[in-house]
């Protein structure tokens, strides 16, 4: 099964709303991942479970180095989406 | 049975190496079971338990007993392999409810089971049980002292 950049930013943006409480609205590509959903080192481990949950995949530590960006997490989880499936 | 030590252990001296908590704040007694991702301790709950009153474990003690089931997780781990447990923390709790309250003479039984390790930190799941009846549960985050 393939699945579309554009389903997998949907598929996170909503799970983000959703677990982070935020408004859909704050949420773009080009801005700050941590700062936005004002994540602390607790809850980065609630994002790898619900990515877990619902992509199947494993996030760790050092996936997220150079995560900055919304995008750059959206790449990520494709990258990893895409591996899985190879 | 690891490292010639079998299960269950109830050598208080060897629970005291892996943990920091002593009398009258040490909440568990018995080490049941133990696996690289869950460990599952037990409790008598005694009248002269400092958390007990009216004849029964209070939601404090109940969640000492939790947080502790989580910490000996760790600790054992460490003395098992012959390593300093290093400092831990609760990082947070949620999801939590005590639905019941154990009485002197009863045992609770609780199983910590790890979801989740990411950077330092550990997402745990919690059961406790008193004959085979759910009394509390709830998820802890655990952080490791760096």
């Amino acid at each position: 099964m393939n699945i579309e950049i554009v389903d997998i930013v949907n598929k996170i943006n909503v799970i983000l709303v959703e677990e982070f409480e935020v408004d859909e609205d704050v949420i773009e590509a080009g801005k700050n991942l941590k700062d936005t959903l004002d994540l602390d080192s607790l809850d980065y481990v609630d994002l790898v479970v619900i990515i877990e949950s619902n992509f199947g995949v494993k996030l760790v530590e050092s996936d997220f180095a150079n995560v900055i960006t919304f995008q750059d997490f959206y790449n990520l989880i494709e990258r990893k989406i895409l591996a899985k499936q190879q | 049975m690891k490292h010639g030590i079998p299960l269950p252990i109830i050598d208080q001296d060897i629970i005291q190496q892996c943990i920091p908590q002593r009398p009258p704040m040490l909440m568990l007694d018995s080490l049941l079971a133990y696996a690289s991702s869950s460990i599952t301790v037990g409790l008598t709950v005694t009248s002269d338990n400092i958390f007990t009153q009216n004849s029964a474990l209070q939601e404090a003690g109940v969640l000492e007993h939790m947080a502790q089931a989580v910490a000996l997780h760790t600790g054992y781990g460490y003395f098992l392999r012959q390593e300093e447990a290093p400092i831990g923390y609760i990082g947070s709790i949620s999801n939590l409810g005590i639905f019941d309250l154990p009485q002197v003479g009863q045992q609770i039984i609780s199983t910590a089971d790890i979801i989740q390790e990411f950077a330092g930190v550990t997402l745990v799941a919690i059961r406790s049980e008193v004959d085979g009846k759910l009394i509390a549960e709830g998820q802890m985050k655990t952080v490791i002292a760096k």
